[in-house]
């Protein structure tokens, strides 16, 4: 198909008022008496609040209000559990969500307790020293191993123990197929926590008109409807009078997609006490702790192969860390569980988990949700497995690849949109074969590598496949409307963060309709435009909005050229849609402009014909039956200066496969964005916890982010293997550029620290990390020596 | 976290035992004590001004003396709170007999901190608070001397924030250059390049 729209690098709809400064975010919003609010949060882990003083802090000037758990009354109620459990084999789950106010119990620090109401920010924060809570610390559940001790104090004091869930899927008969294998490795695997860090923190606007009755929030939410639908039942409004707007948010991630965050329930409800508008927004060091994160998990894992490297079959064993609550059910921990699998035929495979409530921030998805982890645990035991058998570390993936005819590939385990893991399709070979050509590896392995060492040099390269399980459901829908002067608006329900919306919706439209891309006005993420709808997540935007976009489209398109038909009396298969016009293919000047046939769908005088509706206007939804499955190849070379052990990233390479790409240059940058995420989570973040649960570098002083410096050049390409499962055959890419980065970095590492003969098999990594791993090496071989 | 360390004081035990009883010696001693009261026997409760990095906070806290075994050990507790945070400090004080008359401290403290004051301030905690901890021995060691010698008791002048802050820093570099001699020597070394560049400079 040719298309004149989709599929082109077309810039961005948003960017003129993104970048002029005129895009409103929520701390934009500034209404008439607002007041606004800070929280006082607790400083320990795990304790009992024994008292509250508030006498001092009500008695200073400006401060307008102050509610604690006991205020609420009625309303104060453990939020919603998002995702229950999954219908898998054996699934056990215990569930304990986050609650507005602290009550009687801490269980993470910044867990709010008090909320501050005050003229203004400062005077609100200035109150919080105001503030005597007095709390009895308990002993805290810090590290994930201990947790589940019979001795481990418990973070929920009325489970009998910190085990939140435990669920066994499987396939075939692992310990069957283990017996006729050549080569059997075991290890253990660690992956530890890290923020999202978005550019713009959590905020929010609430606004009571009590004339009439109307609740309006801007909130920096990835799911406005579901806010609107999960707030009117809790305020006792009807979800027409409560509307959520999303406006532009700088990052999302995933942690924005949880809900209801404490001062999502608090601040609406204080907005309905006062009758005046009220913001919040967080700060940098409130982000550390009240904005969820991931990802601690521990696995222990073997592969069983043949002398081949063909993978007879997997077992994992792992512990997940849920933080203090899990609103989230058990979405991280089954998305390790399902990409463990990756792109390759595994006929047999165990998987187990349990995870664990520890007293610390909780854990929800971002980025990557989990996946990063199985990709992890597979690549590291495929790289292991290669260098035991003397095998070339991309053969042994291309060995393994599902091949292009066996899909849809079922992995006969529950994936977590509770459908079964079926792969929709793949062609995996290709993109092994672009990704080794970009980062020309054959040549860096004979002639490169070899040289450079010989100077003493520690280069390696790194080379990993992945599958990025998208687009799940349960759907997104789109209104589209011709207005009369000739414009296209859209709207949807879904939030936008950045990833280019505005236009990749408008591309999908334009297509059908025969408009320019900056003639199509896409609006995102307010309930009062478009009320039906889930969210930004799972990389699902393009896919599951997107179709979408394009059924409503396809509809608006149909009623153009019914009307247009009449009109030109001409038949429809005669009729082009291009420029804005309707025209008579081969009748020059036989033509009408969009704008105008608007108009006579919609007159002020005559008849509109029964049984048609006025106007170029059609909504639709779409919702695929499973997710789309994307993959791809990431591969790169590294240099670690034998000094400092710090890395160099040299030259990134991604190979991409996400079906149809609709606008290449947006996706170019979802994947440059999220190579940075990637890079950050496998040597610079790491959140550190103190044995009594402090965390102890909650600021960019001490978190390490990579900044531009530490980016390499990122080199893409793409692969287009269309997905069967929606009209458009795209799938998501907003994971995929982080979830195999750690790794091909932790692959790539080890390649150069061949010499030391060093295994990597945890991230994040660090230069005193790579130290005591090269350390503990050379202790052990002057042992032997002697 | 843990901090020990030791000092040697140039009086004996027994008054080296009950200065460090007297809350106006320690008030006195302590930097950024701004009062120190007794409470009862073996408890103390003041308020503290303290700058750890980039928190800048006043504690109020009480001070309880445990395990007394005269004049040779005592536990000391400290539960310190402020805007920023919390602070226990639970300190196990040994006095031993020196020659000539006098008296080695050791202790050994277990630190535990929350809020803004383990979150930002942790990386700092260890130097400042061994800064801290020996500019108030130091400063006792001045009341003791003044005492042996007979002077009046006049009481040595509570240091600034300032002041506290530029000792806390002076003591910083000279660990660091304690433990890295390497890094001294080329800080002398540039040291010198910079005087010579200077005199070439003006002679020029």
């Amino acid at each position: 198909m040719s298309t004149r729209f989709f599929g082109k690098s077309i810039v961005r709809n948003e960017d003129p008022r993104l970048l002029t400064g005129r895009a409103l975010f929520v701390d934009d919003v500034h209404l008439p008496g607002m007041v606004e609010v800070a929280f006082y949060r607790s400083e320990y882990a795990h304790g009992i609040i024994r008292d509250i003083d508030l006498a001092a802090v009500r008695r200073r000037p400006g401060v307008v209000a102050v509610y604690t758990a006991q205020d609420l009354g009625a309303y104060w109620q453990p939020g919603p559990l998002l995702v229950p459990p999954p219908p898998a084999e054996h699934c056990e789950f215990h569930q304990r969500t986050q609650v507005p106010l602290a009550r009687d119990r801490i269980r993470h620090v910044g867990e709010p307790i008090v909320a501050v109401v005050a003229e203004n920010r400062y005077l609100a924060e200035d109150a919080l020293a105001d503030i005597r809570v007095e709390v009895e610390p308990l002993p805290p559940v810090v590290h994930l191993e201990q947790a589940l001790r019979p001795d481990a104090p418990r973070v929920h004091e009325d489970l009998p123990s910190n085990l939140a869930a435990h669920v066994i899927q499987h396939k075939g008969d692992y310990q069957a197929a283990r017996k006729d294998a050549d080569l059997v490795l075991r290890r253990r695997f660690r992956y530890d926590r890290g923020t999202a860090a978005a550019i713009e923190n959590r905020g929010i606007v609430a606004n009571w008109n009590a004339h009439a009755e109307e609740l309006t929030i801007w909130d920096t939410t990835q799911a406005p409807i579901p806010i609107r639908n999960g707030l009117a039942r809790m305020l006792g409004l009807s979800e027409s009078q409560v509307q959520v707007i999303a406006p532009f948010i700088g990052g999302g991630f995933g942690p924005k997609i949880m809900m209801f965050y404490p001062e999502e329930m608090v601040i609406p409800w204080i907005a309905m006490q006062l009758g005046r508008p009220i913001k919040w927004i967080e700060d940098r060091e409130e982000n550390f702790f009240a904005t969820t994160q991931e990802r601690e998990q521990i696995h222990e894992a073997e592969i069983a192969l043949t002398r081949e490297g063909k993978i007879l079959g997997v077992w994992d064993e792992f512990l997940h860390d849920n933080g203090a609550y899990n609103p989230y059910g058990l979405t991280v921990p089954i998305n390790s569980q399902c990409t463990l699998l990756g792109p390759y035929h595994v006929p047999h495979y165990y998987s187990e988990f349990r995870a664990v409530f520890t007293n610390k921030p909780i854990v929800t998805p971002y980025r990557g949700a989990g996946r990063q982890h199985g990709v992890f645990v597979m690549e590291r035991l495929l790289d292991l497995a290669a260098r035991e058998l003397g095998l070339d570390r991309a053969e042994i993936r291309r060995r393994n690849f599902i091949p292009p005819d066996a899909f849809p590939y079922n992995n006969e385990i529950i994936y977590q949109d509770f459908a079964p893991l079926v792969y929709d399709s793949g062609n995996y070979e290709p993109a092994l074969d672009r990704a080794l050509e970009l980062i020309d590896y054959h040549r860096f392995i004979q002639e490169e590598q070899p040289r450079l060492r010989q100077q003493k040099r520690l280069v390696g390269v790194g080379v990993v496949a992945y599958v990025e399980g998208t687009g799940i459901g349960p759907y997104e829908g789109c209104r589209v409307s011709v207005e009369t002067s000739g414009r296209v608006s859209v709207a949807t329900g879904v939030g936008t963060q950045g990833q280019g919306h505005f236009t990749t919706f408008a591309q999908i439209v334009a297509e059908q309709l025969g408009v320019e891309v900056n003639q199509v006005r896409v609006v995102t993420g307010d309930t009062r435009e478009f009320h039906w709808g889930t969210g930004t997540f799972a990389s699902r935007g393009a896919v599951v909005a997107g179709n979408a976009c394009h059924a409503a489209a396809r509809a608006v398109r149909q009623k153009i050229l019914k009307l247009a038909s009449q009109l030109l009396e001409a038949a429809e298969e005669d009729l082009v849609l291009e420029d804005g016009k309707v025209m008579v293919r081969g009748v020059p000047g036989k033509a009408i402009p969009l704008g105008e046939l608007a108009v006579r769908a919609n007159p002020l005088r005559g008849a509109v014909k029964p049984g048609t509706e006025p106007g170029l206007e059609a909504t639709a939804y779409f919702g695929p039956e499973r997710g789309a499955t994307a993959s791809g190849v990431h591969a790169l070379l590294v240099e670690v200066d034998p000094d400092t052990l710090l890395v160099e990233v040299k030259k990134y390479v991604v190979v991409h496969d996400c079906g149809r790409v609709i606008n290449p240059m947006i996706l170019e940058g979802q994947i440059h964005g999220g190579v940075a995420q990637g890079l950050g989570n496998a040597f610079y973040e790491e959140l550190h916890f103190s044995d009594q649960g402090q965390l102890l570098n909650a600021s960019f002083m001490d978190y390490l982010l990579p900044t531009a410096p530490e980016m390499p050049p990122v080199l893409t390409d793409h692969v287009e293997t269309p997905s069967p499962l929606n009209p458009l055959g795209v799938k998501g890419a907003g994971e995929a550029g982080a979830i195999p980065a750690a790794a091909a970095f932790a692959q790539a590492v080890e390649d150069a620290l061949a010499p030391y003969g060093v295994e990597i098999l945890e991230i994040p990594l660090s230069p005193q990390k790579l130290y005591a791993l090269i350390g503990d090496q050379l202790n052990h071989l002057q042992k032997e020596n002697n | 976290m843990n901090i020990q360390g030791e000092y040697i004081f140039e009086g004996d035990r027994q008054i080296v035992w009950n200065m460090l009883q007297d809350p106006d010696v320690l008030a006195r001693a302590m930097p950024g004590t701004q009062k120190l009261e007794k409470t009862g026997p073996d408890e103390y409760e003041g308020t503290i001004a303290m700058k750890i990095g980039p928190v800048n906070d006043v504690f109020s806290g009480k001070v309880v003396l445990k395990d007394k075994v005269e004049p040779s050990s005592y536990t000391m507790q400290v539960d310190g709170k402020g805007s920023s945070g919390f602070a226990r400090v639970t300190a196990q004080v040994v006095l031993t007999d020196l020659d000539g008359g006098k008296t080695r401290l050791t202790y050994q403290a277990q630190l535990q901190v929350g809020g803004r004051l383990a979150s930002v301030g942790q990386r700092l905690l260890d130097s400042v608070g061994r800064s801290l901890i020996r500019q108030s021995f130091e400063s006792i060691n001045q009341q003791l001397n003044a005492q042996l010698a007979g002077q009046p008791e006049t009481a040595p002048e509570t240091p600034s924030t300032g002041q506290v802050a530029r000792r806390v820093a002076l003591d910083v570099v000279k660990e660091t250059l304690r433990s890295q001699p390497l890094v001294t020597a080329a800080l002398l070394l540039l040291l010198v390049l910079l005087v010579i560049w200077l005199i070439l400079r003006l002679s020029s």
